[in-house]
Order: C-alpha cells, then structure tokens, then sequence
C-alpha cells in the first residue's frame, strides 16, 4: 500500500520536473519562465522526496528525505524573490548592467 | 520504477542546458542553473534510495548547500546599484 503510494508520488513529481523544464524552455519572457520554474520544481522535488520517504526502509531516513527538501524550500523561495527583482528591474529581460 | 525517475530527471537536466546556452539574460541561466541543482539534487536522492549506506543523502545536501551558495554570489553580483561582489568596481 505504502509502495503503492510512494510511485504514485514519484510519477507525479516526474511529472512536475517535465513540465518545468519544458516551461523553462518554451515559455517566452524570463519572468513567466521564473514564475513557472520555481513553482514547478519545488514541488517536483518534494512529491518525489515525499515518495521517497514512503518507500524507504526506516523512518528516520524517510525524514532525511524530507529535511533535503526543506533545506531546497528554504534556501530556493528568497531567491526566486531575488531573481524576480533582477529580472523586472533589467526591463524586458535583457541582460544586467 | 527509480530507475524511470531517474532517467526523466536526467533528460530535464540536459534540456536545461539548453536554456543556458541560449540566455538571453543572466537570470535565465541561473534559473537554468537552479533547475540543474534541483533535479540533481532529485536524481541523487533517487539514485541512493534503497541502499543502505545512504551516502547519496551527504551528496544531496551538499549540492543543494552549493546551490544556495551559487545563487547568493549571483545575486550579490548582480543586483542594482550594488556592486560589492563586482570585481570592476
């Protein structure tokens, strides 16, 4: 049941890296690709941490999973807010001065 | 079923590069860099599940610390109007 779970988990966070890479790629100015990457990614990482821990075989290092994506969380939303503020005040996206 | 993830992990990363080739600007290509670092960081954890030593979980964390060092240094070098890690000023 847990197996179960925790595939399903994995799967669905494939899924979201996919669809972040292909936004990173297609989308068409840098702040949409901002927008979509940061969202997409970490929660890409933590459905696939999550299936993890649910797969794993103790539960301590089911929490180390976790703790990984904690430290992404905490370190990845101050500088996605950084970047978007590079990002809008370069106008259009052109490159920094 | 690891073994699935990990493969689709490692596309997304190479697709990745091609953002960083491409640009146009520096914050495209460290986004493409904090992709790169994100589906590593993945890729890693799913390499290592299920083995017992789990070194896989050091090498994780240390490629996210690195991760967030990166995007620090970027950001300090590139933000307006402050210039304290630009070696031209």
């Amino acid at each position: 049941m847990l197996e179960a779970l925790g595939a399903a988990f994995l799967a669905g966070g494939t899924f979201f890296f996919a669809a972040g890479t292909v936004a990173l790629l297609r989308f068409p100015d840098t702040l949409t690709r901002l927008h979509a990457l940061t969202k997409a990614d970490n929660l890409g990482l933590g459905l696939i941490a999550l299936g993890l821990a649910l797969r794993a075989g103790s539960a301590g290092e089911g929490l180390l999973y976790l703790v990984t994506w904690l430290l992404v969380l905490l370190a990845g939303a101050p500088l996605a807010t950084l970047l978007g503020g590079i990002a809008s005040r370069s106008e259009g996206g052109g490159p920094p001065p | 079923m690891e073994a699935a993830v990990a493969l689709v992990l490692a596309l997304a990363m190479v697709a990745s590069l091609l953002r960083l080739v491409r640009g146009p600007s520096a914050v495209d290509r460290m986004m493409s860099a904090q992709l790169l670092s994100t589906a590593g960081v993945a890729l890693v954890l799913t390499l290592a599940a299920g083995h017992p030593a789990a070194q896989g979980l050091t090498v994780a964390l240390v490629l996210a610390l690195l991760a967030v060092i990166g995007g620090i240094t970027f950001v300090r070098r590139f933000m307006p109007g402050d210039h304290r890690g630009d070696p031209d000023a």
